[in-house]
């Protein structure tokens, strides 16, 4: 159970990384900036551009708060401080 | 129930102080102008520019689309040349490729936009009194360029084109020129006197009215409450036709750095009183403090009081007077919603476009062929 929720959090961030460098790379690659300053930039472009927007800023927001609340939660039961003659708790092992 | 309290401690603490170190994690490379962050930059801006013209804008306005190819030939050259300066060694790749971006903006397809406006060529009027203050412009690349080249293949134009920049300048009453009939910018102008205090630099015949002029134009255009350029004014009375605004005087704070470096420091300093900053990224008000106004054309879209083009240009002046902490702030918010990208040997800033990245690279690098303090 520990090992899969451990595997959802890290593939999560992987995948959540993964897709960003490629909407990056179809922002990059299909000129999107240039388009949507055309007259009639399509709307449907538009959202897509503002959803990679929002995205970026999510994924750079969160990103570093998921990452470090999960090593924490997950190291936790290693590097909390207990005390002494205390067995670790159960997962440090 | 600690670990829990811990976690989402930890978790807070990261996405608060996170982002800023993550997107900021190149700017002093970018301070101290090392090769691995200007370079691939550079390399970018050099491959947009093979055959861009304004054709290769789509703003529904002829006008704008002349305007923005001139601009991003001008600002890259600027950025290629502060890049050259900076890395000398860089000049056999790069060299070529301002020289051919000179050729593309002395096209006349490339001043269409102002040749329809004048209905003549502001390059073959040279000896007439109309403003074509855009000219500025061309004379700061020329300038550019002839820092590098002093006896180059457009010396003789350079010193034609400043020759007639700074009689009409000296005829001005009020150190404005126009850039279209009856339209004045003294960003523009900040072009004009800089491109003059620059062929001065660059040839050593300093132009004695120089001085004059500059006192001149920020004493009417400078407003005295907000240290902010006027955006627009009338070059025949001197009055105002816009507010004082932070794209302008960013920008114009750039180009004064050619000339008279105090000036820039001047206007830098009201830029900095401007500033907008959250979690350690910084933008620049486009209005004073307290004007809601909504964004055009120059400002870009105003967010929340923060102009696009302010915070862009601002970089320029933010490296030129060594505020590392504005820079550094402002970069960040580059890098956020720029989202450079990286290849092989180049990085491009995807949510730019080739006048973004052109203006990045100029603003980014901007310093070394600033006028000395």
């Amino acid at each position: 159970m520990r090992r899969a929720a451990i595997g959802l959090w890290a593939g999560g961030l992987a995948l959540c990384a993964a897709a960003h460098g490629l909407a990056l790379r179809w922002m990059d690659t299909a000129s999107v900036m240039e388009r949507l300053l055309a007259p009639r930039a399509d709307p449907e472009l538009l959202v897509l551009a503002g959803g990679f927007v929002l995205s970026r800023v999510a994924l750079i927001v969160l990103a570093p708060g998921l990452v470090a609340g999960g090593l924490c939660w997950w190291l936790w039961p290693v590097l909390a401080p207990r005390g002494r003659g205390q067995p670790a708790p159960p997962g440090a092992e | 129930m600690t670990r829990v309290v811990v976690t989402l401690i930890v978790a807070l603490a990261a996405s608060v102080w996170g982002p800023g170190l993550w997107c900021g994690r190149h700017a002093q490379g970018w301070i101290e102008g090392r090769a691995s962050r200007q370079l691939p930059l550079a390399r970018a801006v050099a491959s947009s520019l093979s055959d861009l013209d304004a054709q290769s804008f789509d703003t529904g306005s002829p006008l704008f689309d002349g305007e923005w190819a001139l601009v991003t030939h001008q600002m890259a050259i600027l950025g290629l040349v502060q890049v050259i300066l900076e890395h000398p060694g860089a000049q056999d790749e790069l060299l070529p490729v301002v020289e051919g971006a000179i050729q593309r903006m002395l096209r006349p397809s490339t001043r269409r936009f102002a040749t329809d406006r004048w209905r003549e060529d502001g390059l073959t009027a040279l000896e007439g009194d109309h403003g074509h203050a855009y000219l500025g412009y061309l004379n700061l690349a020329l300038g550019a360029h002839r820092l590098l080249v002093p006896d180059g293949r457009w010396a003789q134009l350079h010193d034609a084109l400043t020759d007639a920049l700074a009689r009409r300048t000296s005829a001005a009453p009020h150190a404005l020129l126009q850039t279209y009939p009856h339209e004045a910018y003294p960003a523009d102008m900040a072009s004009v006197l800089g491109s003059i205090g620059l062929h001065g630099r660059a040839t050593g015949a300093v132009h004695p009215g120089l001085r004059r002029w500059l006192a001149t134009f920020e004493e009417a255009y400078v407003d005295p409450q907000t240290g902010l350029l006027v955006q627009a004014a009338d070059a025949r009375t001197g009055s105002r036709h816009d507010a004082p605004r932070g794209s302008g005087t960013a920008i114009a704070a750039y180009f004064l750095s050619f000339a008279d470096r105090a000036l820039t420091e001047r206007l830098h300093g009201a830029l900095v009183a401007h500033q907008l900053s959250f979690l350690g990224f910084g933008a620049v008000r486009e209005y004073p403090w307290g004007d809601g106004s909504m964004g055009d054309i120059d400002s870009g879209p105003v967010i929340l009081g923060a102009g696009i083009s302010s915070t862009g240009f601002s970089l320029a002046s933010a490296r030129i007077c060594g505020n590392d902490v504005m820079y550094r702030s402002i970069y960040r918010t580059a890098y956020l919603f720029g989202a450079p990208r990286h290849t092989a040997d180049q990085v491009r800033f995807v949510g730019g476009g080739p006048l973004g990245n052109a203006i990045l690279l100029a603003m980014l690098s901007a310093g070394p062929a600033a006028a000395g303090p």
